[in-house]
């Protein structure tokens, strides 16, 4: 059985629906699409590395969250936080795109830890919407009271 | 009684989540099974009382857990909780977690089984981490 029928099997059997599509033009990348707790995740892999795999989904970036220059702030403090993390900007910066990457994780290990890697990944992504909102709260706060700071006689 | 399939609205919010589901009907009760996550969960409804909903999940409780202490453990998530309902199945060894509602048709619960689903999933994750924390 490959990776990927391995895989898609299990998701299937915690009452999951899974999408297959392939990435590229060979069967040795794919990508399996599945959804959870109302969110999407993508979880791509290699036929030829089976212990490398990434986990991604997207987050829309709150309307609130301040300049595209205080959201890549906070999404950076979010990746030196967890260094497997990474954050991207898509879609004119409205959405977050979060991938966990692993190379050492064999398939067997993969399937045991699946909703804890896919829990982690989910709290990691809350994790940075609330980043973003504190620091875009935190930086009116602060950008009041320099205000009022600054206009009082010294 | 009716022919009437008032649960599909409750199948087609499964489907919306992303999940399998199972039909068991038979003549007087509509039923739905599914996992999300490997978990187990049930919809039931009554063909002669279409307004009910019930939507839950049923854990076996550990054969060392004492049963007064999961009855104290589910009574104070009935004080704190909403939407769910804790008890403990004290024949089966059980605690079983469930959401009943009342609804003119069950497309209004459909917008919100997600919700429904999060409560559900919290409730027993705090009622056996309340267990754990008690060894």
């Amino acid at each position: 059985m490959t990776v990927r029928e391995q895989l898609a099997r299990f998701v299937e059997e915690q009452g999951h629906r899974v999408e297959t599509a392939r990435v590229g033009e060979t069967d040795e990348l794919c990508e399996l699409v599945f959804r959870t707790r109302g969110q999407t995740f993508s979880l791509a892999i290699s036929e030829l590395e089976p212990e490398r795999f990434s986990l991604s989904t997207a987050y829309e970036v709150p309307e609130t969250a301040g300049s595209p220059a205080q959201i890549r702030e906070a999404l950076r403090e979010m990746e030196r936080a967890d260094p497997h993390l990474r954050f991207a900007l898509a879609h004119d910066d409205t959405i977050f795109i979060l991938t966990l990457e692993s190379r050492d994780v064999g398939v067997e290990a993969l399937i045991e830890k699946f909703w804890d890697i896919v829990g982690r990944v989910r709290q990691a992504g809350n994790g940075a919407v609330e980043h973003m909102l504190d620091r875009s709260q935190s930086k009116a706060a602060a950008d009041k009271f320099i205000r009022q700071f600054t206009k009082r006689s010294r | 009684m009716s022919d009437s399939d008032h649960l599909a609205p409750i199948e087609a919010a499964i489907e919306d989540e992303g999940l399998f589901s199972t039909r068991d009907d038979d003549s007087d009760a509509l039923r739905i099974t599914f996992k999300s996550e490997g978990d187990r969960y049930f919809v039931v409804g009554y063909r002669d009382d279409p307004n009910f909903v019930m939507i839950g999940s049923g854990w076996a409780l550990p054969q060392e857990l004492s049963l007064q202490r999961a009855s104290a453990a589910a009574n104070a998530l009935n004080v704190r909780k909403k939407f769910v309902k804790s008890a403990i199945w004290e024949e089966e060894r059980d605690a079983l977690f469930t959401v009943e509602l009342c609804v003119g048709d069950a497309e209004e619960i459909r917008p919100h089984f997600g919700r429904l689903l999060d409560a559900l999933r919290d409730t027993a994750v705090e009622f056996f981490a309340e267990m754990r924390d008690e060894e």
